[in-house]
Parts: C-alpha cells; sequence; structure tokens
C-alpha cells in the first residue's frame, strides 16, 4: 500500500516537472520571438521616425536662395586662387552647389566658411 | 472577408496620412506669413493629376498635388520652378507623396493662368539611396 502511494506521488511530481518544463520552454520561445520583434519594429519603425519638418521646409522654399546668393560669391574658388584655402573653397564650393535649396545645411556651410575660410 | 476590414481601415489610416502632411503644410505656410518669414503665402491643395504622371501606387482621384501662391502679382515662371523644385529636391517628401498615392506635383500661381507641373516619380530617386 505504501509502495503504491509513493509511486502515485512519484508520478504526480513526474507529471508537475513535465508540465513546468514545457511552460518554461513555451515562455522562453514566446521571450525570444518579442526580442525578435522588437528588433523587427526597431527595423521597421525607422519609417515612422522619418519626420519631415514644414518649418524648415518653409525656410528652404523662402530664404535659401537669398542664402545660397550670398555665399556663391563669398566662397568661389576664384578668390582663392593662389592660396592655401584654395582646397577648402572647392570642396564647400561644391557641397554648396549640392544643397542649394536646403537652408539648414546652407547655415551649417556658412559656419564652416565664418570659421575657416575667413 | 476579414482581409476586406483591414484594407478599409488601411485605407482611413492612408487618407488621414495624406491629409495630416497637407494640413500641416497649410498651417506652417500660414504661421511663416503672418510671422512675416514668407513674402508669398502657399498653400496646398489636392486636385486630380495628370494621368500620364501615374505610377503604380497612385490614386485615381486625388492624384495631383496643387501648390498655390498668393504673392499678390502674377509670379514668374522661374519663381514658381523654385518654389516646386524645393519640394522636389527633398526626396524624403517626394517618396513620401508617392507612397501616400500622390503622382503629380503643380505649382500655380494665384492670379493668371501660370502654372507647372511635375511627375513626381522622376524626382525620387527611385531604386537608389537617398542623396541627403
Amino acid at each position: 500500500m505504501l509502495i503504491l502511494e509513493v509511486i502515485s506521488i512519484h508520478k504526480k511530481t513526474a507529471t508537475m516537472g513535465l508540465i513546468t518544463s514545457v511552460f518554461r520552454l513555451i515562455n522562453k520561445s514566446l521571450r525570444d520571438r518579442k526580442s525578435n520583434n522588437s528588433s523587427l519594429k526597431d527595423l521597421f519603425g525607422k519609417s515612422k521616425n522619418v519626420n519631415i519638418s514644414m518649418n524648415s521646409l518653409m525656410n528652404d522654399i523662402h530664404h535659401s536662395k537669398a542664402l545660397y546668393d550670398v555665399l556663391k560669391v563669398k566662397i568661389h574658388p576664384d578668390r582663392f586662387i593662389n592660396t592655401d584655402k584654395y582646397d577648402l573653397s572647392v570642396s564647400l564650393f561644391q557641397e554648396l552647389t549640392l544643397n542649394k535649396r536646403n537652408y539648414t545645411k546652407l547655415l551649417e556651410l556658412k559656419k564652416i566658411a565664418e570659421q575657416q575660410l575667413f | 472577408m476579414w482581409y476586406k476590414l483591414i484594407e478599409i481601415f488601411e485605407w482611413f489610416g492612408e487618407m488621414k496620412e495624406r491629409y495630416q502632411l497637407v494640413k500641416d503644410f497649410n498651417l506652417a505656410s500660414k504661421n511663416a506669413f503672418i510671422s512675416g518669414d514668407a513674402l508669398t503665402l502657399l498653400e496646398v491643395k489636392i486636385v486630380n493629376g495628370d494621368r500620364s504622371y501615374k505610377h503604380e501606387f497612385s490614386k485615381f482621384f486625388g492624384s495631383g498635388l496643387r501648390l498655390k501662391a498668393l504673392a499678390g502679382r502674377p509670379l514668374k515662371r522661374d519663381e514658381l520652378i523654385d518654389i516646386a523644385k524645393v519640394i522636389l529636391g527633398n526626396e524624403q517628401l517626394v517618396r513620401k507623396l508617392i507612397a501616400l498615392g500622390w503622382d503629380t506635383l503643380e505649382a500655380h500661381d494665384n492670379v493668371g493662368f501660370n502654372g507647372i507641373k511635375y511627375a513626381l516619380k522622376q524626382h525620387a530617386n527611385i531604386g537608389g539611396y537617398l542623396n541627403s
């Protein structure tokens, strides 16, 4: 009788152990899946973070042309022929022509020109 | 049948995004004009675009984006081109416009019948990376 009880207790503990191990496995797989999903979210969430600022677009529309006209005269490489700043002026002028309608970039270029060219 | 419901929800979400973009642009333009930063008041409207500019994602109705400029005088063609080129130069914005179903960008004067239109797909650098 006692032996039978011991066997039944052992069976119960074995099934409990089996159930807990299955639960652990399921839990682990769910956690892995969640972490994979978060990395996917990071990957595709980038498109949500693309924030086109309309205020900077307004600056581009209304102010970029005037600033470009000023800078293209100031930075023009012909003003720095036979000086050590010629190469820098060439690279800045190339960047200027690439970003002629980007006001924030033009402001950065202006700052660089004021610090390094003049 | 259930996937039709998802399509309907997606359609409404996209429409909201389209109108949000138009609203943001108009609000920024209005604020710039009121504060004196901008000399011209710009307004964006959804219109029917040019069917010859259509692409795979363009909407059948409302595939054109019209940019109206109120300057108090008839704007020259060069000025209209400058305004349109700023938008076309912003590749992220152009890609967003294409993804939201627009295919034509029109720049119009408030006075007269001057206007220019561009096919957005030619300015999105599709198949390449962004320049900026």
